[in-house]
């Protein structure tokens, strides 16, 4: 069976987040299309546990003296390490001589040094490059460094390396995916490289699963939903366009539902602390809920918050909370990619916090939003199955792969 | 047969009670109401504090209100709030006290052979929505006459001080929604919500969860002001929040008569100044007083040798700048005079022989120092902020608050015309003074209203 060999900085055994969310759908992707997708990470061992990792997995140990050092570096520096610790460059050589893939994908541009390094060994000689973008990473480090507290020079100088990094990958790659056209338009300047598809981020579709414990929690009547992982631009966005203004517009009862691994940075804030006693009343977190409870409690919300700020790449749960058909109160940043959705009923976008709070406020209090089966169905186009045949990938990427016959009718 | 409960007013008097000097802002408004509460609230009346530290109400035995309402008796913040005990083993022993008040039949049963403390913390965790407090104790003052327990549908607590800084509303609240009693507050100004940029950073977050939650619970609020009124109002359409019953009052204005006038201090004998009494802070403006007076003696429209400003008020929060800039510059550092906690007598003595009094603030929910000075028949200049226009019912002269130019030349104009501050001097004396009397029947009457 052909087999494309999947490179990143995350495991996906079990695909929680937005990015191994999408990994996951590329490889269920290659499945319906007779293809084996075999993923390994270099992973930080400190955000992922045993039972979430596969064999192959490589935990991450620091390398580079300065991106080491730095916060948010951790995936930079995977790349870094995976090409110079000799003992991860011999696993990986194992895998390619084993494995013999017929393409090599980058989840993200940061294990590129390896893959350089491994093809200037001459062990990927005529294997096409795939390059999966989920963002075009150099601006969005850039300002992940700067709210940290990291000086300006230093992150500039960071967004330069990430910069010529993911030049350097578009160059070298016969196909690049992106997840939003202005992705595109920014990954087109640089000078060479193969065609460039969109592919934007869906929805898993999971059926949904009764969760009494959450009305026990004492969720009552009309919620508020805010899901997102630990992210660090997750948090900063529910900062600036939820808290800023203050929850008090809710009454003092359960209401407002944050879910994932957002929740500790939300409830760490100083924003939030600040009024810790009056927000405990309103807000309840469940840093970790299975897919099914979450389904459920986004299908049963009144209200789904987008408060993205910086990032770019499509959000996934944008994608997520059109097909919840419930309001939406977004941020223009969150609607990336989704634009055509911005103006469908119940969809509220929001340039600023005051905004935000407004459109909350409005939201909150009007009844629940029905949508007719014509705007149903043109929101189940954004299920991850029809975002990936939907677009040109398959045939782009097929007619990069040599398929047997056994691989069609596998995919048959 | 169910016998109906007495109505009661519950008039709260933690502010006062806890301070010993002088009258001023919201201290005054509670003392001068409090004065005056038995007179129209009659038997109905009881007079009590809240601890945060018991998260309750206490009665104040009746006998020592007047002369709490004096300053003359206090409880310090450590004695109506006593330190809790901290230590992990307290607190562990606290928690295992409370224990079957916490659980409900489930935990109940599962805790039969609960003995780890992490266990006990769960069992809280779970319990959280239940009211948690450590083992009772109480509040024992010579001033106090017990706890309240028996807070009821017929009660009415009245709140005109500092709520935000001595009540816990949440457990207030809880509390209300468990008992039924109606809560009627004074609201002051909104300035934390509408204006944040005035307010001290670190208390804006403390001033949000006030109302924040003040306005899920209050039956009645009075406003000091229309202008006051209108911004609660507005703010409760804004958020859509729940609508309490709105009102208006006005606070008084007469000052209390001094024993006698002091006199002035040699630096000001002889010379003509601008009185400006408020506490020195980025809201109230004292910067356009500094820099009219500037540009006036710059313009030669003003002579410095004979007229003076005198700034009465405790120093606040970012104005260090300023007045080091006042002490530094040659034009203002003789004649710029700032004076902090004075008697009774000595402001007496200061309206007294000001030529003029000043009130430039950007933003106030009322301006009791403005009322107070047109009572005494002053000429004032005000900015044209809402509140000060209302509450001065055209007896000052207004000036745009940013207008630099303009304050110049108001200034110049009542330091150097004699027959300008007279006729000032007519229009201010010519309204009514609404005296305390006055304002606190208006007030209880609308405390009393359905």
């Amino acid at each position: 069976m052909t087999t494309v060999l999947g490179l990143g900085t995350f495991p996906i055994r079990l695909p929680i987040h937005g990015g191994q969310r999408r990994v996951d759908a590329f490889r269920q992707f290659y499945a319906r299309n007779g293809v084996k997708y075999e993923y390994i990470a270099v992973y930080d061992p400190a955000g992922y546990s045993q039972s979430t990792v596969f064999k192959s997995d490589v935990p991450y140990k620091p390398c580079d003296d300065v991106f080491s050092k730095l916060p948010y570096m951790m995936d930079v520096d995977a790349g870094e390490y995976a090409a110079r610790d000799e003992a991860v460059y011999r696993h990986f050589v194992d895998l390619v001589q084993n494995m013999k893939p017929a393409a090599v994908q980058l989840e993200h541009p940061f294990m590129w040094p390896v893959v350089r390094r491994l093809q200037q060994a001459g062990l990927l000689a005529d294997v096409p490059l795939i390059y999966s973008s989920h963002n075009f990473e150099a601006p969005l480090k850039e300002t992940m460094l700067v709210n940290a507290g990291i000086s300006r020079r230093v992150s500039s100088d960071i967004r330069k390396h990430i910069h010529q990094l993911e030049e350097e990958v578009v160059s070298r790659s016969a196909l690049t995916v992106v997840v939003s056209p202005r992705d595109a338009d920014a990954y087109n300047s640089f000078c060479c490289g193969g065609p460039i598809v969109v592919v934007r981020n869906g929805v898993t579709s999971t059926p949904p699963q009764s969760w009494p414990q959450f009305n026990k929690d004492g969720f009552a009547g009309k919620y508020l939903l805010f899901v997102g992982s630990a992210y660090l631009p997750n948090t900063q966005g529910f900062q600036h366009f939820v808290l800023r203004d203050g929850l008090f517009f809710l009454p003092p009862e359960k209401t407002f539902a944050v879910c994932g691994g957002v929740s500790e940075g939300v409830y760490k804030s100083e924003a939030y602390l600040a009024n810790h006693e009056s927000y405990s009343r309103r807000v309840q977190f469940f840093p970790e809920i299975t897919d099914g409870h979450l389904a459920w409690v986004r299908d049963n919300a009144h209200v789904v918050v987008l408060p993205i700020k910086d990032g770019g790449g499509s959000n996934l749960k944008t994608a997520e909370a059109l097909v919840s058909g419930n309001w939406i109160v977004a941020s223009k940043k969150a609607l990336r990619s989704f634009e055509e959705f911005g103006s469908d009923p119940g969809v509220l976008t929001a340039d600023t916090p005051s905004q935000f709070a407004e459109a909350m406020v409005y939201a909150y209090h009007q009844s629940k939003l029905e949508l007719n089966e014509t705007q149903k169905n043109r929101r189940r186009q954004l299920y991850w199955e029809n975002c990936f045949d939907g677009s040109t990938l398959s045939k782009a990427i097929l007619s990069l792969l040599p398929l047997t016959s056994r691989d069609l009718s596998a995919a048959q | 047969m169910v016998s109906k409960l007495a109505k009661r007013y519950l008039f709260d008097i933690t502010t006062i009670i806890q301070w010993s000097g002088p009258s001023v802002g919201i201290v005054r408004v509670e003392r001068e109401l409090a004065k005056r509460a038995r007179k129209y609230l009659h038997e109905e009346v009881i007079f009590c504090v809240y601890s945060k530290r018991f998260q309750s109400f206490f009665r104040v035995k009746d006998e020592f209100v007047q002369a709490i309402c004096l300053g003359l008796q206090a409880i310090s913040p450590g004695q109506l709030n006593p330190a809790a005990p901290d230590s992990q083993a307290a607190t562990v022993k606290e928690i295992l006290a409370e224990l079957p008040l916490l659980m409900d039949a489930e935990i109940r049963s599962s805790n039969k052979n609960c003995s780890q403390v992490q266990e006990i913390l769960r069992l809280r965790a779970r319990a959280h929505d239940r009211e948690w407090r450590p083992h009772r104790e109480t509040l024992y003052h010579h001033l106090l006459d017990g706890e309240i327990r028996d807070l009821n549908p017929s009660d009415t607590i009245i709140s005109v001080g500092l709520d935000w800084e001595y009540k816990d509303l949440l457990h207030i609240g809880r509390e209300k929604e468990r008992l039924g009693f109606h809560y009627c507050a004074l609201i002051h100004d909104l300035i934390p919500l509408e204006l944040p940029h005035f307010v001290v950073p670190s208390y804006t977050f403390l001033l949000k969860g006030y109302f924040g939650e003040l306005f899920w619970m209050v039956d009645k609020c009075i406003a000091n002001s229309r202008t006051t009124m209108e911004a609660v109002s507005s703010h409760l359409e804004r958020w859509r929040l729940p609508q309490p019953k709105l009102k208006m009052f006005h606070l008084g204005c007469d000052l209390p008569a001094a024993k006698r006038t002091a006199e002035l201090p040699a630096e000001l004998e002889g010379k003509k100044f601008a009185l400006y009494v408020s506490t020195i802070e980025p809201r109230k403006n004292h910067r356009i007083i500094y820099e009219a007076y500037q540009h006036a003696v710059e313009a030669g429209t003003l002579n410095a040798q004979e007229c003076c400003v005198v700034f009465v008020g405790h120093t606040g929060w970012n104005v260090n700048n300023l007045l080091d800039e006042i002490r530094a510059n040659p034009i203002t550092r003789d004649r710029f005079f700032m004076y902090e906690a004075v008697s009774d007598e000595f402001l007496h003595a200061l309206y007294k022989y000001a030529r003029m009094v000043v009130f430039p603030s950007y933003y106030e929910g009322f301006g009791l120092s403005l009322v107070e000075a047109l009572a005494l028949g002053k000429a004032c200049i005000a900015s044209d902020t809402p509140a000060l226009v209302e509450v001065s019912e055209g007896r000052a002269s207004h000036v745009r608050a940013r207008d630099t130019i303009s304050w110049a030349a108001a200034l110049s104009e009542y330091f150097n015309n004699d027959g300008a501050v007279e006729s000032a001097e007519m229009r201010a004396a010519s309204g009514r003074i609404h005296s305390w009397e006055a304002a606190a029947n208006d007030f209880f009457q609308l405390v009393m209203e359905d």
